[in-house]
């Protein structure tokens, strides 16, 4: 695999190909927010390089989806200003209906907490968004107190609705669209994260942070009328 | 209109996919054989990004019930119009009451209907391709069922690609695909290294358009690691720990925790499509570039 180091927003990446249209990113020595990263390769996918056709950013690594051979690419990634980039400081808040938790029973026996005091550690906390999800719509939201951590399911659940909160390891997770699911889910937000009609159809960008506000099931059926977005609702 | 008197396997509405939305997610879907593709729609002198029916090895039973032009490409489905064996790859004329069906594939994996004009289908993201797991594209979000009415524009847009400029492909040939070694191969060990490149792999019947599984060649690792998520595209070869490497496909998801043991450039992965399962595949390394 030949690699070469080049710089991107004063920090060093080694750059390997796999053939000659897949090129990884991935940065020496890792450092900075988990949202570093996937924040610039949404950053590099916003300058629209006509060689690009995919980018993907995880916390450790930017990988690059090329449409055709383009030797000169490191140059033109070498030569994006990062001038403007800042790591996204939007907030959000998520009406959350712990009623509609389908796992308390499990959330409540691994971490020896009653349910009210987990709901009162996941209100007092600032989450921020870790990275966009193995599934469309899924959201990795990061900070979960340690006390909360929850091994995934063994048997994932077939379905999980849409606007689902879930546990799995050291995240919560939010499903944008129903899907099967091996976290434990804990409640459900009613706003839209995910619109399909729209591209691209999330607005939030890693490094965003929310906090979550409990909400009765008459709220939540209100708000799910309302068909509210992530950024359109005020608390 | 068409009434779909049998879908087939897994047949649905599909065209180039969803691009460019990798980075939030959204898997780049769309057609397993490009090329297939767009031979079916430039041979019919349809717009090249036009919606066509993808068929998997088991062709459907289609009733027409208007006059229209259509092009089958890709796998040899031994496709009979009427009960009369009809040809691939030049555009035949059907009429109103005609039946079409398509048997077991004898030749490749994966076959391609285009109709005059193109089918309608619901969009999603900028495509029509049909994505099961999220509803979205094809005709009502999902696989073509027993019952289903297709709708059609039945009309030809600019002059057609003439039979003769297209080569037909003979997929019974298709053996070996070559790839590269991708970022996780230095994990395998020396064993299951030399294993990949020099045993074949049967492909499994338990394969769909997120995957194919490798069989009769199990490999190991060095050790067991604990990788973070990382980036997926069609073409990726993952072992997860049952030891049968995945190639990824066109529905698959965009990151995956599973090592990424080599990579199939598209035009090979578009090969490795049409061998069909329960075949095996031999693959090669492809020489690597310097770039640098």
């Amino acid at each position: 695999m030949a690699s070469r180091f080049i710089h991107l927003n004063n920090l060093k990446f080694r750059a390997s190909w796999i053939g000659p249209t897949l090129l990884l990113l991935h940065p020496e020595p890792q450092k900075g927010s988990q949202a570093l990263i996937p924040n610039m390769g949404l950053h590099i996918r916003q300058q629209y390089l006509e060689p690009i056709q995919e980018v993907v950013a995880t916390p450790h690594e930017i990988a690059l989806l090329l449409k055709h051979p383009a030797p000169k690419i490191l140059d033109q990634l070498a030569d994006i200003s990062f001038l403007s980039f800042t790591e996204a400081k939007r907030h959000y808040v998520l009406p959350v209906c712990f009623e509609k938790g389908t796992d308390w029973t499990f959330v409540c026996e691994h971490t020896l907490l009653a349910k009210d005091a987990v709901i009162d550690q996941l209100l007092q906390t600032t989450f921020s968004l870790s990275m966009w999800g193995f599934l469309p719509g899924f959201l990795y939201l990061d900070n979960l107190p340690e006390q909360l951590h929850c091994p995934r399911k063994t048997h994932p659940a077939k379905q999980v609705p849409r606007g689902s909160l879930a546990i799995g390891g050291k995240y919560l997770g939010l499903y944008g669209l129903a899907s099967p699911g091996g976290w434990h889910v804990i409640g459900n937000c009613p706003l839209v994260s995910f619109q399909s009609d729209q591209v691209p159809p999330m607005k939030c960008a890693p490094g965003d942070t929310f906090s979550l506000t409990k909400i009765s099931e008459a709220t939540w059926l209100e708000l799910r009328d309302q068909q509210l977005s992530l950024s359109s609702y005020a608390p | 209109m068409i009434e779909v008197i049998h879908p087939g396997l897994l047949s649905s509405i599909q065209e180039s996919g969803r691009k460019g939305l990798t980075t939030w997610a959204i898997p780049q879907s769309g057609v397993l054989d490009r090329e297939a593709f767009t031979a079916a729609n430039a041979l019919l002198g349809n717009p090249p990004n036009t919606p066509v029916v993808e068929v998997n090895l088991l062709g459907p039973k289609l009733l027409f019930h208007e006059a229209t032009h259509l092009v089958l490409t890709g796998a040899d489905l031994n496709w009979q119009l009427n009960g009369a064996p009809v040809d691939r790859y030049r555009p035949i004329p059907v009429q109103s009451g005609d039946t079409l069906v398509g048997k077991f594939a004898v030749n490749g994996a994966r076959a391609y209907l285009a109709i005059a004009g193109g089918f309608q289908a619901t969009r999603s993201l900028g495509s029509a391709a049909t994505y099961p797991p999220c509803n979205w594209g094809g005709l009502n979000d999902a696989y073509l069922k027993k019952g289903d009415t297709l709708f059609f524009a039945n009309e030809l847009t600019s002059d057609p690609v003439s039979p003769s400029e297209v080569v037909v492909p003979d997929y019974s040939a298709y053996q070996e695909v070559r790839c590269y070694p991708g970022p996780d191969w230095h994990l395998l060990n020396e064993t299951s290294k030399a294993a990949f490149r020099n045993h074949p792999f049967s492909i499994s019947q338990q394969s769909n358009r997120m995957g194919a599984v490798l069989e009769n060649n199990t490999l190991s690792l060095v050790s067991s690691p604990n990788l973070p998520s990382a980036a997926i595209f069609p073409g990726i070869i993952q072992l997860p720990p049952s030891g049968n490497p995945i190639v990824l496909l066109q529905d698959c998801q965009t990151t995956g925790g599973y090592p990424r043991i080599a990579y199939i450039p598209e035009k090979e992965l578009m090969k490795f499509t049409q061998i069909m399962p329960g075949r095996t595949v031999k693959f090669a390394f492809l020489p690597e570039n310097r770039f640098f």
